[in-house]
């Protein structure tokens, strides 16, 4: 059995009792044993928002997991493992899981192998945008560019604030922007509230054409959720990458491969799916193609010609 | 089920717009078969779906595909398998602002097999209302049931939103086997 260490902070009095309950469930379920543990022994921090802030930080700058609690309609953190308190057994056990995955592989979701030195001007206002998901909130602002050229995020990174201006070109083009630094302003009354999911999903979309420096080329990728394209309004090559990545895992490559699709486009797609804390990724074996859909082996082939059709029919012209 | 057709079920409770998203892409108005709203609890709307919705869009001169909206009500759960039946999928439709929504999920994603029969694509209205459950709550609902659904903030009365979970339930069906891409 596999004996893996968790340290705990920041949570309050009835989630830290919860979670200590439902550890002892889910203990050695899996093969794995679960023990709670000092912050500085821990394989894996499970932070809340309460606070715990000396831990977080340092924690934040190491490459070891971290499960972000958030509670009730908070927003979703964008750290790639998350809990939701109301804790619910199974999704306890998924979460775990999926970080004994990680931790079995070579630091997945963490750049095993960089591609980019971090300090790489290109990669600094995403990086800083995912270092601050790893970081507890005490409620400020932080802030990349100047004048109009500028936006804010809240340290919990339920909203940022960028001019209309600003909003409609993040959607379409890269805004070549600073790394984000503390600030003691808040952001004008003109400008608009907007939720981070988005800046985070444009920031690694209209990015460089490279993997990201903290994902690692080797890794295996899917879903752990879809972004919502309703706000997002994705495009039919991003809707069949969310696809293929819902039905199994694919390797950069094998994505690339499969989908028919060029790298650039590929590497931008998992680089927004993993600023956005939708990605899996693990060095677990590559099971493309063995989930179990029973609609697989039914609708092969019967369906090609309809769905073109239908897509013709209907001006889905991608 | 013929082999130049096939059908797509839209189900969700009452008020949810299945009606309206049928509306929305078939080629004439849906054949409904409406009754007086006796639920006023569950929805207060005038008429709701006792049978079924029925639209169609065709093709070509031989070939069609069939649009069936569920009734929204459990005790029409017996319509909902006989309309899943062979379905090429699923678009779940669900009203942010109704109290039990939730439970609805719930209740409409394993009436239809959970995405493992066939792919279902999920459609949340409303989630931007004050007092109604944010998007964020129905995601978080599968995730902890380790299902991932496409899982979309949508108004059905705009054909671009209807439009947008018809081609993802397409991409889950092409990407289900990626050689019919090119077939």
């Amino acid at each position: 059995m596999r004996k893996r260490k968790i340290a705990v902070v920041g949570l309050a009095d009835d989630a830290s009792h919860a979670f200590r309950s439902m550890l002892r469930i889910v203990d050695g379920r899996g093969g794995i044993s679960w023990t709670l543990a000092a912050p500085d022994e821990a394989d894996v921090l499970l932070a809340g928002v309460h606070s715990g802030e000396e831990v977080v930080k340092p924690w934040a700058r190491t490459n070891k997991p971290l499960i972000a609690v958030y509670e009730g309609a908070a927003t979703r953190p964008l750290t790639p493992y998350t809990l939701h308190h109301p804790f619910r057994v199974m999704q306890l056990l998924g979460v775990l899981d999926d970080v004994d995955l990680a931790l079995a592989g070579a630091a997945p979701n963490e750049p095993a192998r960089p591609t980019h030195r971090i300090g790489d001007a290109s990669w600094g206002f995403a990086e800083s945008l995912r270092l601050l998901a790893r970081s507890s909130s005490s409620g400020q602002f932080y802030v990349a560019g100047h004048g109009h050229e500028r936006l804010f995020v809240r340290d919990d990174l339920s909203a940022y604030y960028a001019s209309t201006d600003m909003a409609q070109r993040l959607a379409h083009t890269a805004l070549d922007l600073p790394a984000l630094v503390l600030s003691s302003q808040t952001p004008p009354a003109q400008f608009e509230c907007r939720p981070v999911f988005e800046l985070a999903w444009f920031t690694g979309l209209h990015g460089p054409e490279t993997p990201a420096p903290w994902l690692d080329r080797q890794a295996a990728h899917r879903l752990r959720r879809w972004p919502d394209f309703g706000r997002l309004r994705g495009t039919r090559d991003q809707l069949a990458l969310a696809a293929l990545l819902t039905h199994g895992s694919y390797s950069r490559t094998r994505l690339i491969e499969t989908s028919r699709q060029s790298a650039g486009r590929v590497d931008r797609f998992l680089n927004a799916c993993a600023l956005s804390g939708v990605l899996h990724s693990s060095n677990e074996a590559i099971a493309a193609n063995d989930a179990t859909n029973t609609f697989v082996a039914n609708s092969a082939a019967r369906l090609g010609g309809l769905i073109r059709g239908l897509r013709s029919r209907l001006g889905l012209t991608g | 089920m013929s082999e130049h057709e096939f059908k797509i079920v839209f189900t969700g409770p009452m008020g949810a717009g299945k009606t309206t998203a049928i509306a929305a892409i078939s080629d004439e108005a849906p054949v409904s078969t409406d009754v007086i709203n006796t639920d006023h609890d569950a929805h207060d709307k005038a008429l709701t779906t006792a049978g079924l919705d029925y639209g169609r869009i065709a093709i070509d001169e031989n070939t069609g595909v069939r649009l069936y909206g569920t009734p929204g009500q459990l005790r029409f759960r017996f319509m909902w398998e006989i309309l899943g039946t062979n379905a090429a999928g699923v678009i779940v439709l669900v009203d942010a602002a109704q109290a039990d929504a939730l439970v609805q999920l719930d209740a409409f994603v394993d009436a239809f097999g959970a995405g493992r029969r066939m792919p279902i694509v999920i459609g949340v209205g409303r989630s931007g209302e004050a007092g109604a459950h944010p998007l964020d709550a129905f995601v978080q609902r599968l995730e902890s049931r380790g299902l991932t659904l496409p899982t979309f903030g949508v108004d059905v009365r705009r054909r671009d939103d209807v439009l947008l979970l018809i081609d993802t339930l397409l991409c889950l069906l092409e990407m289900a086997d990626p050689t019919r891409m090119n077939a």
